[in-house]
């Protein structure tokens, strides 16, 4: 594969890819080469392409982008998932001049069978209010073990976004904005506020759901923080909490949580 | 009659047919023809706007609530701003006239919304193309409203009028800069600067991104952009590389040889790449590295190069590789005054546009009654001077120019006048 003199990436300028397949291994060869597209690592995508910042969101490597096809690893839980779609809408955001505004398509290839918990990750990370608007908002999903056509189908049926229309959404997403909330009131001295705003994160994660509540952890001890988060959820909706417990959790809580979480100042 | 492209935004169907009825005939009024594309939801908006980049909407007249529970109008703003998709907008917005907001929320709070959303769109779009106007209240009878609208539209057409004839600007414009002086000493202490005035030229890109150019490379882009058809477009990265037609033989086809053979050596398909996409890659090879490289150049031309950056410009030149001399060239094209530039092919000719061609007096010469006129003596040398340099311009390779200047620019009385095709504005400072 070709690269460019002054980056570890692949070579975008001299071929600028219409279709790019993140992820390792043999399946990700194969769909890059059926769907003729550049296959990009997964470790690549933790690393910082370049160091020039181009005037005007970006030099167009990306310009003719329109779909993204990642293979999720067995071993890859939802919030890599999640940092991974940051990282190549990241990349995308430097490349192309469209910059946060570049439509993509993106189909998620889970390795592992189990793609309705995969869904409902992504759900949550991703803002959408329910399964089936997945792909009317720029997502799908293919399992590996359906056929080729199936994808096809499911690549037509997706209609491409861009991250102002992610961002707008998750912006105004429920949990998003129970957990911003709770950090804010964190911030004050009203133990009823926060009991309030814990009963509320309570509610958008109900107990079926309550393991989502990791997808807006810090990674990479996300499950663990997660786990702390939920403990303290319960003991304060059943138990309350005290002026002492609020100003004591606070750091506790913000360093559970991921920072864009923090409400603004 | 001159065409305008208008795209309405609006999600009430009764009001987008009265706008685009309304719309019509206030343009037609001022000798407008308006092509009117409608959108109801931010996607399809945003979907326009994006697909009008290479075709920019003249006016977008764009309603801000569009019903969308989480992106409104001026997200849109955003998209028309980022793809330069739209020369002027009419953002029309209700929150002005809504007194339900005052009820329910209490004057103050409702004044300060109005303010966040003015403030809000023009930092999202610039703030000489955009019109905040407001919609007639719906407690209005249909009758006033309708008053109302068509007022705020000719308020519109009006501003639209006067903006457009900003619409493309090519401005020569002095720039006083500070120019070190050499001391011949590496020591900071002994930095002297002295004042300097030079000619550059303030040129508009497509719909908003003004730049101001250094007189050869702003030249060599008016030039370009003139020769262009109204649906290409062209970036300054792309103007600060344009090359003059005429080259010095022999030199262009050794380094294009020695370029290729690097692109190959990094294992480009260089033969099998056209030119356009060749020149994109030399382009992006480029631009990753010159902005760095122009700034330690210039260090190093003040004879003010620290050690450390003397290696970083070391590196930078071997990453080039055979692009450095194209680096080194852009470089000079930026700081046209620097010692080792070259000015063989330099025709200056912008300023013998902008000197040569004045006449002092009438360009015409009455004869005795009866009798056609013949050419005053100044207005023969107005002819000469203008053949001159038109002949001047077109050895030089700048035939598209030359062919420009030749239709839209005539001796009027005491002076030259330049009457340029609609959409282009040559501004004289």
């Amino acid at each position: 594969m070709n690269t460019l003199p002054f980056s570890p990436l692949p070579a975008w300028d001299a071929n600028p890819p219409h279709v790019l397949v993140a992820g390792n291994g043999p399946l990700a060869e194969v769909l890059g080469q059926v769907l003729s597209g550049d296959v990009i690592g997964i470790e690549a995508l933790d690393m910082e392409p370049l160091q020039a910042e181009e005037e005007g969101g970006g030099y167009p490597l990306l310009k003719e982008l329109h779909s993204v096809m990642m293979v999720v690893p067995m071993s890859a839980g939802l919030t890599d998932v999640a940092r991974w779609v940051d990282q190549i809408w990241r990349l995308v955001g430097r490349f192309s001049s469209a910059g946060d505004q570049h439509d993509l398509r993106w189909v998620f290839v889970p390795v592992a069978s189990e793609s309705g918990r995969i869904e409902e990750g992504l759900g949550a990370f991703l803002a959408v209010p329910s399964e089936a608007q997945l792909t009317s908002l720029g997502y799908g999903i293919w399992c590996p073990q359906y056929s080729l056509e199936e994808l096809g189908r499911v690549w037509r049926s997706i209609h491409p976004k861009d991250l102002l229309a992610l961002r707008a959404r998750q912006n105004r997403d429920g949990r998003r904005r129970a957990l911003s909330t709770l950090l804010g009131t964190l911030q004050g001295d009203d133990p009823d506020a926060v009991v309030a705003a814990a009963n509320e994160v309570a509610t958008q994660f109900p107990d079926k759901e309550d393991f989502l509540l990791d997808v807006f952890c810090r990674p990479p001890d996300h499950h663990l923080n997660g786990g702390k988060l939920r403990r303290w959820l319960a003991e304060v909706v059943t138990r309350g909490v005290t002026p002492h417990l609020c100003s004591s959790s606070r750091s506790e809580v913000e360093g559970w949580l991921l920072s864009e979480l923090a409400p603004p100042p | 009659m001159k065409l305008i492209r208008i795209l309405i935004v609006e999600d009430d169907n009764c009001l987008l047919a009265k706008l685009t009825a309304l719309y019509r005939a206030k343009f037609a009024e001022r000798g407008f023809t308006a092509t009117i594309e409608p959108a109801q939801t931010v996607d399809e908006a945003r979907k326009l706007a994006k697909a009008a980049q290479s075709h920019p909407y003249d006016l977008v007249s764009l309603d801000v609530n569009l019903g969308d529970s989480s992106l409104t109008g001026l997200d849109v703003l955003s998209t028309l701003k980022r793809f330069e998709s739209a020369w002027m907008v009419a953002l029309v917005t209700g929150v002005e006239t809504d007194t339900t907001l005052d009820k329910t929320l209490g004057r103050d709070v409702a004044i300060d919304l109005r303010r966040k959303l003015r403030k809000e769109a023009y930092t999202r779009f610039p703030a000489e193309r955009l019109l905040v106007v407001e919609k007639p209240s719906q407690q209005l009878d249909e009758k006033a409203a309708t008053a109302l609208l068509s007022n705020r539209l000719e308020q519109i057409a009006l501003v639209y009028e006067e903006v457009g004839r900003l619409r493309y600007i090519f401005r020569p414009v002095k720039v006083v800069s500070l120019e070190r002086v050499k001391t011949g000493s590496r020591s900071r202490a002994a930095r002297q600067f002295v004042e300097k005035e030079s000619r550059h030229w303030q040129i508009r890109f497509n719909c908003g991104d003004i730049r101001t150019l250094p007189d050869k490379a702003g030249y060599l882009t008016l030039h370009k952009l003139l020769g262009l058809s109204p649906c290409e477009s062209l970036t300054p990265e792309e103007a600060l590389l344009l090359e003059p037609v005429k080259k010095k033989a022999g030199t262009s086809t050794a380094a294009e040889d020695t370029v290729s053979t690097y692109f190959i050596s990094k294992g480009f398909p260089w033969e099998e790449m056209d030119e356009p996409r060749r020149q994109e890659t030399i382009r992006a090879a480029l631009t990753l590295k010159f902005e760095r490289y122009c700034e330690l150049r210039g260090f190093q031309a003040e004879d003010d190069l620290a050690p450390n950056e003397e290696d970083e410009l070391n590196a930078i030149v071997k990453d080039l590789g055979p692009l450095a001399g194209l680096a080194e060239t852009a470089y000079h094209r930026l700081n046209p005054d620097s010692t080792e530039a070259t000015q063989d092919d330099d025709p200056n000719v912008g300023s013998l546009i902008q000197q040569g061609l004045t006449v002092q007096r009438g360009g015409f010469r009455p004869q005795e009654e009866g009798q056609r006129g013949v050419d005053s003596l100044d207005g023969e040398a107005f002819r000469a001077r203008k053949k001159r340099i038109l002949d001047d311009l077109r050895e030089n390779g700048f035939a598209a120019m030359a062919d420009h200047l030749e239709i839209h620019l005539q001796s009027l009385s005491s002076n030259w006048s330049y009457d340029p095709p609609l959409g282009v504005e040559w501004t004289v400072s």
